[in-house]
């Protein structure tokens, strides 16, 4: 999770769909790892069951993360304050 | 034929469910480190609404009263002081990030309860995996004891040792934790959910 953090802080001026679109990159590769290390391939589950993990991933990553995509702007600026 | 189907589909859900009990147990020792970067900008966020709301409050109280403020240099002391006020307020509320070598007994005790019951599905996986486990779904009696002595402790956790932001998460956790082990439940007995 840290790599993810650290993509998203270098990511000056940023949009927030391109920070998504990292998230999301970041969490669907975490899926298929954890799937490989469990001995699953993407077939042996139903597509609703691969989503749902997925969805899982994303969330966890975003919520994680959300100090990361504000560390270019308006936390710098706050920093400054104190 | 649809015995060994059932079983292949079995086996599949209940790797996918190691998955999310590794999530779970994860979330579960997070929020006991209080471990969430959010918190950061939740903590900024509400220092600007403090200091602005005393900034605007302060000003209009002298105001009615006739005192002269003296304007921006009024604003900027009594948005220090509501700056240095949220930062109490913010400890109490977020809290700290903690170190694991910090937890009391109580908290490295649960910590090494859900790190045994997680590699111990761990290794049951890893037996699937490689086939060395031949007869899957065997030691359900043992697992759900497991489980049960898991739920106590984490049930028995005292709260009060996190602060507020995180004492109000984790009875949501724990729920999520009873909805994964209802799981294991439906997919090592293949029960329905109770």
């Amino acid at each position: 999770m840290n790599d993810l953090v650290e993509k998203l802080k270098s990511m000056k001026n940023a949009t927030a769909s391109q920070y998504d679109k990292t998230i999301k990159e970041y969490a669907s590769k975490q899926v298929q790892k954890e799937l490989k290390e469990a001995g699953i391939s993407k077939e042996d589950m139903s597509q609703e069951e691969y989503e749902q993990l997925l969805e899982d991933k994303y969330k966890e990553a975003k919520s994680f993360s959300k100090g990361a995509m504000v560390a270019g702007g308006f936390l710098l600026f706050l920093e400054l304050l104190g | 034929m649809s015995q060994i189907s059932l079983l292949d589909k079995l086996i599949t859900r209940y790797k996918v469910w190691t998955i999310k009990f590794q999530s779970a147990n994860k979330n579960i020792k997070s929020n006991i480190l209080q471990d969430d970067t959010s918190s950061i900008v939740e903590e900024k966020i509400i220092s600007v609404v403090i200091s602005s709301a005393l900034v605007y409050i302060g000003i209009s109280i002298l105001g009615l009263f006739g005192v002269y403020t003296g304007g921006f240099v009024a604003g900027v002391v009594l948005f220090a002081i509501g700056w240095s006020l949220s930062k109490f307020l913010n400890k109490k509320i977020f809290g700290t990030k903690r170190e694991v070598e910090n937890l009391n007994n109580e908290e490295q005790e649960l910590f090494a309860h859900l790190d045994a019951v997680e590699l111990k599905h761990l290794q049951i996986r890893e037996k699937i995996n490689t086939g060395n486990m031949i007869v899957n779904f065997t030691q359900y009696g043992s697992l759900k004891r497991e489980f049960s002595e898991l739920m106590r402790v984490l049930g028995e956790y005292d709260i009060s040792n996190l602060a507020y932001k995180y004492r109000l998460k984790y009875p949501l956790l724990l729920l999520k934790q009873k909805q994964i082990v209802d799981d294991f439940h439906q997919i090592y007995a293949n029960k329905k959910r109770g």
